[in-house]
């Protein structure tokens, strides 16, 4: 027994001597962001800290909160890392700085086509940042989101940021892209990693109700959408990669119809020429009905692939007038529009992104994997120098299930 | 006092739990590079190949209520070769014993208390390891068992966590894809199931071993297929090239588990359920040394072994340099040829016995109490 | 149906029968209940053999008259009702345990304590351990109505081991536990009568257990451990969390600590060491209250928690919800002993998560564990069951 008590006390005593890594919450700073742009052969890394006490909490807050600004504040340095820039802000800082609640990371689009690749590996390396953090771009400069940004409805920077990615997830006008995700996607060697863009809109620095350029049927990135009043940061469009660097950037059509390459499309919003009423366009709800078909080949020591896109659609307005419940009517606008989204979407996405940029953010390499009887033959053939070489076919079927709550298109004379 | 008994279940899930934690820390990442195809596929044959392996050592066992291995090496071929025996089995088991505690303690100090100094971490962590060998067996036994429940439940939310349906393209099938590679590489993965060697050691503490072997498959075929899905599932969320380039494969599946409104990142929970995991497997390893050499040696006491044995291992803990060093140690030194010991060793020893039985087994000639 | 089949032949010669004549009391039991010769509250006419046992039991006098199949008893007010639990009188309690288990192969040893204290040891002869048996006689003979003066660290070191002998308020639970091979204690100084040797099982039983089902009690077996846990790991892990893993934490969650803490005086480490002690210091001072107080028992914990609740207000969110959480597993706890050692122990893995955060908790559970399989009561393990075939 005095044995017994003895070793258990031993082991006791052995845990008595630790508390090395105690930090109190009451004594950290968390970032909520790091906003990184290139700054010669380092980079300026801008922090968002959140600052606690200025967050509402019923009876709690020490000082009320400022609605329409998030509670935090920003600190800017130089430095070739990520580590090395947290050790040159502490100093100025009374509390620790924390990482571990970091939720997004925003590149400038200059560090993004310079190359990815150092910044990866040393967030990836860091044992706070984790790897579930949005990896997002920025048209311009990495600061200008952060120090812009005016939330309607939040103070709270972490819930704010990810808040962003329900929307993503929900209206699919921008792919919420990981940290985790860019990586898998870099070092697979048949796919390239994408992510979402972010700008400062300036127009919407206009007061609500101004007047704003027209749509003209255009599609739009972060920055351009017509639009006063509001949050100035707007979160639309992808970047595209080639390997670890930025190789162009994609509007909002243009990424719905990625993402329905990647059969990560869900619910989308789009207007197509009413074939009926010229002039005219019909706004429809799409929703990819199965995950798209690809057959892929080599023709000619080339490789070619046929892709086959499924999508029902809901009619929610027609301006024109025709009444699309009939069979007659709905047919031509299945064709119509099939043909519509094939020869204006989907192959010049295919020419712009693999034909032009080289890039391959469908993953379509790890389709002519099953082309190669071994791992060692298939990275042998280096899938990244023959991105540009593929012959893509598109074939596109629409099948509109749904008109809303109204039959017909009643006429009001 | 009496022998102490335990249930055949309760050996059973012992061993479950130490094949479970064994691979826990680098077996993803070096199922991968050892096969780097079909990694599933050869672990679920491994598996199959390393029961058939040990099945006759436990079969003859399983005859022989109250005999363990070192009475079968006695047989086999006197006192001298269950010296051997004990040496190179204890020799295997303190080395493995000793990586693990390294991988622990480096994955506590990188992921989770960087000021922390390493040597705490890993004293700490052989110290309660000790505690437990230095228990009765029939206690550290008790006590082993309970942590297979744990590891299971911590493979199944990981498994949950990271699951990506649609991302199974990324695993790349055994047809068409290196057959032959993957058939090259199975004998290597076998050395992962060294915990069955814990069959032939505490068997002696069973009561009626009748169904020794039933519990050996129970023990093998749930853990490979533990391992399979956990393999599935990093190639899954760490493809291959990348894949290889993880230090801490199944933490960092982990890591990227959200938890939800109440618990994120719940990779410290995870860290809870493996160091359980580690402490008992590091016991019940020394345990099973300590009684090998108990018996081996004739000492009075299974106790007088483990004090110098803990320090065994933790100088092999300290052996590398440093974390890559500790891995490629595991993985192309202990475990490319663990096998020829823990299954070949105990096989030939089986074979020889049988050939050498004679009509009434010797009663060994260590005359002390197991469990003082 | 023998009197001999309802009352233990220890006790009858206690009891007092007298057949009358049938001229003494005409006609039928209910015909003299009404007849008005005797005072109502002192009669009471029992149709039911169970009833008629209770009265008997409870001292009262039976009347049967002979051509009759009812039965009077005199002496009591309403129909007797027995307790249906044990008190601190050692008869009352073994005979309680007979009524529950009309074993023939109940043995019990009178023993003297200590200063003259008596006990009794019961056990069913063919169910437990010789060895056993021996040594909690041996036990219950050092017994003392006096607890020995002893330092004060020394008695708080003894508390952190598990009691050797745990206590039993029902006579279910007695009784299906002698029949696995327990040991039945009881003694005048004792609030409750014990059962030994403590183990697991024991612990974790609940008072009512035994009319369960044997897969129903196997499943409520989950909840008990899990409530054992978070009583002992949920302060210990919410120190660790707050001092070492604030990744675990959400973040808005976290930052809305971190707001509420901004003027917060103590440590968060310091505050839940405070409010531990703080609501066992209550709660030991509530031991102390006489029987006569015992009903307030469970308002004293309502009253806890409702402090707890405003303590969410005063310092905090996490201190609070520890607290209250803490208070209301113990009590809910099925075993007062274990109850006990959880409220002694969680002290120490509050120490070595702020030693060592989770991997001090880690560390702790793991010596624990050790502990609880190792530990020895009366020459039988503490982990399995007296009837296990593993020892």
């Amino acid at each position: 027994m005095r044995k017994r008590t003895a070793a258990l006390l031993a082991a006791l005593a052995i845990l008595l001597t630790g508390c090395w890594d105690m930090t109190g919450i009451e004594d950290t700073v968390y970032a909520a962001s790091v906003a990184v742009d290139a700054a010669g052969d380092e980079y300026t890394w801008t922090f968002r800290l959140v600052q606690a006490e200025k967050l509402v909490l019923g009876m709690l807050a020490a000082v009320p909160g400022d609605p329409g600004r998030l509670a935090s504040g920003f600190v800017s340095v130089r430095s070739p890392s990520l580590e090395q820039a947290v050790h040159m802000v502490q100093p100025s800082l009374g509390r620790i700085l924390s990482l571990e609640h970091v939720r997004s990371v925003l590149l400038s689009e200059e560090v993004a086509r310079k190359g990815v690749n150092p910044l990866l590996s040393q967030m990836l390396r860091n044992t706070q940042l984790r790897s579930g953090l949005s990896l997002q771009v920025v048209v311009g400069e990495a600061t200008g989101p952060p120090l812009n940004s005016r939330p309607v409805a939040d103070t709270n920077a972490i819930k704010y940021i990810e808040s962003i990615r329900l929307v993503q997830k929900r209206f699919h006008m921008s792919p919420p892209v990981q940290l985790q995700h860019f990586y898998t996607r870099l070092m697979a060697p048949g796919a390239d990693p994408i992510a979402p863009l972010v700008a400062v809109n300036t127009t919407a620095r206009r007061p609500p109700g101004s007047e704003v350029p027209a749509t003209e049927g255009r599609s739009f990135r972060a920055g351009e959408l017509p639009r006063a009043g509001a949050n100035p940061v707007e979160t639309l469009g992808t970047g595209v990669f080639r390997g670890d660097r930025l190789a162009g950037l994609l509007t909002v059509d243009e990424t719905q119809g990625l993402l329905a390459l990647r059969g990560e499309m869900g619910k989308v919003y789009a207007s197509v020429p009413d074939p009926h009423e010229p002039g005219t366009r019909v706004t429809l709800r799409f929703h990819q009905e199965n995950k798209p078909a690809f057959r892929v080949a080599f023709a000619g020591g080339k490789p070619v692939v046929h892709v086959k896109l499924q999508f029902e659609g809901e009619v929610l307005s027609v301006p024109g007038g025709t009444d699309y419940t009939l069979p007659q009517n709905r047919r031509v606008l299945e064709r119509e529009t099939s043909d519509f989204l094939q020869q204006e979407t989907f192959v010049p996405l295919f020419k712009r992104v693999y034909n032009e940029w080289g890039a391959d953010p469908v993953g379509i390499g790890q389709l002519f994997r099953s082309r190669f009887p071994t791992l060692d033959a298939w990275l042998a053939f280096a899938w990244p120098e023959h991105v540009q070489d593929l012959g893509a076919t598109v074939e596109v079927d629409l099948f509109i299930r749904r008109f809303g709550m109204l039959l017909g298109n009643p006429k009001f004379d | 006092m009496t022998r102490p008994r335990i249930s055949p279940r309760q050996l059973w899930v012992v061993v479950l739990g130490s094949l479970l934690t064994t691979a826990f820390y680098t077996f993803p990442r070096a199922a991968a590079m050892a096969t780097s195809t079909a990694a599933p596929w050869a672990i679920l044959l491994s598996g199959g190949l390393g029961f058939l392996l040990f099945w006759p050592v436990v079969a003859k066992l399983a005859r022989h209520p109250g005999k363990n291995l070192v009475d079968l090496a006695v047989i086999a071929g006197g006192r001298p070769l269950a010296i051997a025996t004990a040496l190179l089995l204890g020799g295997f088991f303190i080395g493995s014993a000793g990586i693990s505690v390294r991988q622990v303690s480096e994955m506590v100090v990188t992921a989770l208390y960087p000021h922390t100094p390493q040597t705490f971490a890993m004293t700490s962590l052989v110290a309660v390891g000790a505690l437990g060998a230095a228990a009765s067996p029939g206690g550290a036994i008790w006590v082993g068992s309970l942590f297979v429940w744990p590891m299971l439940f911590a493979i199944g939310v990981v498994c949950v966590g990271n699951l990506g349906w649609g991302q199974f393209r990324n695993v790349i099938p055994m047809s068409g894809h290196g057959l032959l590679p993957v058939a090259l590489q199975l004998l290597p993965l076998t050395s992962y199931l060294d915990p069955l060697v814990y069959m032939a050691v505490f068997c002696r503490f069973i009561v009626t071993p009748r169904h020794l072997v039933r519990q050996a498959a129970y023990a093998v075929g749930i853990a490979v297929a533990a391992w399979a899905a956990v393999i599935l599932l990093y190639q899954m969320v760490f493809p291959l090239p990348g894949g290889l380039d993880v230090q801490f494969p199944v933490f960092d599946m982990s890591r990227l588990v959200q938890g939800g409104r109440y618990l994120e990142r719940i990779d410290a929970l995870w860290v809870f359920s493996w160091t359980f995991g580690s402490a008992s497997r590091l016991s019940i390893a020394l345990l099973a040394t300590a009684l090998l050499f108990q018996d081996a040696f004739g000492l009075p006491d299974h106790r007088r072994a483990v004090l110098p044995l803990t320090t065994a291992i933790l100088s092999f803990a300290l052996f590398p340099s440093n974390q890559a060093g500790a891995v490629n140690f595991e993985t192309y030194d202990l475990r490319q040829w663990g096998f020829v010991l823990v299954l070949g060793l105990p096989l030939a020893i089986a074979v020889l016995a049988r050939i050498r039985q004679k009509k009434a087994w010797q009663p060994p000639e260590t005359g002390g109490n197991l469990d003082a | 149906m023998y009197i001999h089949d309802l009352v233990p032949p220890s006790d009858l010669e206690r009891l007092v029968l007298a057949p009358l004549a049938p001229g003494g009391l005409a006609g039928s039991p209910n015909d003299v209940a009404r007849s008005g010769r005797f005072p109502a509250p002192l009669l009471t006419v029992v149709e039911e053999g169970v009833a008629l046992r209770d009265g008997l039991l409870s001292g009262l006098t039976g009347v049967h008259i002979a051509g009759y199949p009812a039965a009077l008893l005199i002496g009591g007010g309403r129909a007797p009702r027995l307790e249906s639990s044990f008190s601190s009188d050692t008869e009352h309690n073994l005979r309680m345990l007979f009524r529950h288990l009309p074993d023939p192969g109940v043995n019990i040893r009178r023993v003297i304590g200590t200063g003259g204290v008596s006990c009794a040891v019961a056990f069913v002869e063919s169910a437990a351990r010789p060895e056993v048996v021996q040594a909690v006689t041996d036990w219950a003979g050092r017994m003392s109505a006096q607890e020995p003066r002893m330092p004060l660290w020394r008695a708080a070191l003894g508390s952190v081991r598990l009691p050797p002998a745990v206590e039993c308020t029902v006579p279910t639970t007695a009784a299906a536990a002698l029949q696995k091979g327990y040991i039945f204690v009881a003694a005048d100084h004792l609030v409750t009568p014990l059962l030994a040797p403590t183990t697991l099982e024991l612990l974790l039983d609940g008072p009512h257990d035994a009319a369960l089902p044997p897969a129903v009690r196997r499943l409520v077996l989950w909840p008990r451990l899990f409530a054992v846990a978070v009583g002992l790991l949920l302060a210990a892990f919410l120190i660790a969390v707050t001092a070492y893993h604030h990744s675990l934490v959400p973040g808005p969650f976290l930052v809305a600590i971190a707001s509420s803490r901004q003027n917060a005086p103590f440590p968060i480490v310091l505050e839940m060491f405070i409010v531990a002690f703080i609501g066992d210091a209550a709660e030991a001072a509530s031991m102390r209250i006489g029987k006569a107080q015992l009903a307030l028992v469970p308002w004293i914990g309502v009253t806890l928690a409702v402090i707890g609740a405003m303590q969410v207000g005063i310092l905090g969110p996490l201190t609070g919800f520890a607290s209250v959480v803490a208070v209301v597993v113990r009590d809910t706890l099925p075993s007062r002993a274990l109850g006990r050692t959880v409220r002694i122990w969680r002290y120490f893995f509050m120490a070595a998560a702020a030693a060592l955060g989770m991997y001090g908790m880690t560390l702790l559970v793991f010596a624990a564990l050790i502990y609880l399989g190792e530990e020895r009561f009366f020459a039988h393990s503490v982990r399995f069951a007296p009837d296990s075939v593993a020892s």
